[in-house]
């Protein structure tokens, strides 16, 4: 695996469900509030894994909803993807403003939120 | 302690805990039909049936009550929306944040932002989706029915950023005044960016 990124990846982000605070996922839409972080926006790639893998791996590891947005909606805004994997997790990744900036501009930031799909809720079924 | 609240025409005195709890917990009705006098249920008469309803609160001195995850403030003897008091609820939600609430070391919010969040909210007359984010900021954010976006930051500096991006992608960004937010909301919602 490395910093080449495919347009039919996505990148996943767990999202806080309902019963924690605070709640980014509400009336069916993503927050942009969700998407700005100073210290990267962290998500995971599916790389070459089905979703529905990608999505089980999430499930496991974090908590809260699971949604996604696709690389090429990252490029679409000129945001940077950022490969940067950790020792437990060869998927991790970050969402940059630029190469240079790190947090996600306004415009980036509701656009991308306005593109996440939602993969999976806790107490539900999968939706993938 | 026992407080006297005004429901439409009649006065009934019981906890203001009760009262409060059963505010949080959703519509009017709730509250009024759970209500109790020295913990004993009671049953009003007049039940107030629709969300716009207003609920009179005390007349006596501006009140405070705070238990755990709530937290609701009320002065004098102004009537609170079901919408306002639902923002209030959010934003007490917001306050109770820990530091790295986000798991990335986020901070948590200093008083002054949340007092300042709670005036905002208590002179907005169309109420926001309210958010934090981990930069610090309290986001509150409006949608129009022609898929228009507009969105306030409130900073710890209590600065006021105003983000708008309207149907055809063209956005704009600009620091402005509290007072000017309740304008801005109401032209957003009167005519298209």
């Amino acid at each position: 695996m490395d910093a080449t990124f495919d347009d039919r990846e996505s990148l996943l982000r767990a999202v806080w469900p309902a019963n924690q605070r605070p709640k980014f996922w509400e009336n069916g839409h993503l927050s942009s509030a969700a998407l700005k972080d100073p210290k990267g926006l962290s998500v995971n790639r599916t790389y070459d894994r089905p979703m529905r893998d990608s999505v089980e791996w999430m499930v496991k590891h974090f908590q809260g909803a699971i949604v996604s947005i696709t690389v090429p909606a990252c490029l679409e805004v000129g945001a940077y993807i950022k490969y940067c994997p950790s020792e437990t997790n060869a998927y991790h990744c970050e969402i940059h403003e630029s190469k240079t900036s790190v947090l996600l501009n306004d415009t980036q930031a509701r656009i991308l939120a306005q593109s996440a799909k939602l993969e999976y809720e806790p107490n539900s079924a999968f939706l993938v | 302690m026992n407080t006297e609240y005004q429901l439409s025409n009649t006065t009934h005195t019981f906890s203001p805990q009760s009262y409060l709890k059963q505010v949080i917990a959703g519509t009017a009705t709730a509250c009024i039909i759970a209500s109790s006098i020295n913990g004993v249920s009671v049953s009003m008469p007049q039940p107030i049936n629709s969300l716009e309803s207003v609920i009179s609160t005390p007349f006596q001195e501006s009140y405070s009550y705070n238990s755990g995850n709530i937290n609701l403030y009320i002065e004098g003897v102004a009537a609170v929306r079901i919408e306002v008091l639902n923002s209030l609820r959010v934003l007490d939600e917001i306050a109770d944040l820990k530091d790295d609430w986000n798991n990335n070391g986020a901070s948590k919010f200093s008083e002054a932002i949340i007092t300042a969040m709670r005036k905002i909210i208590n002179n907005l007359e169309i109420q926001p989706m309210i958010f934090p984010t981990a930069k610090g900021s309290i986001q509150f954010e409006y949608e129009n029915n022609t898929d228009d976006y507009l969105e306030f930051e409130l900073f710890e500096d209590l600065s006021i950023k105003k983000f708008t991006l309207n149907h055809n992608g063209v956005s704009k960004t600009e620091m402005i005044s509290v007072e000017k937010i309740d304008e801005v909301v109401k032209e957003f919602y009167g005519c298209n960016i």
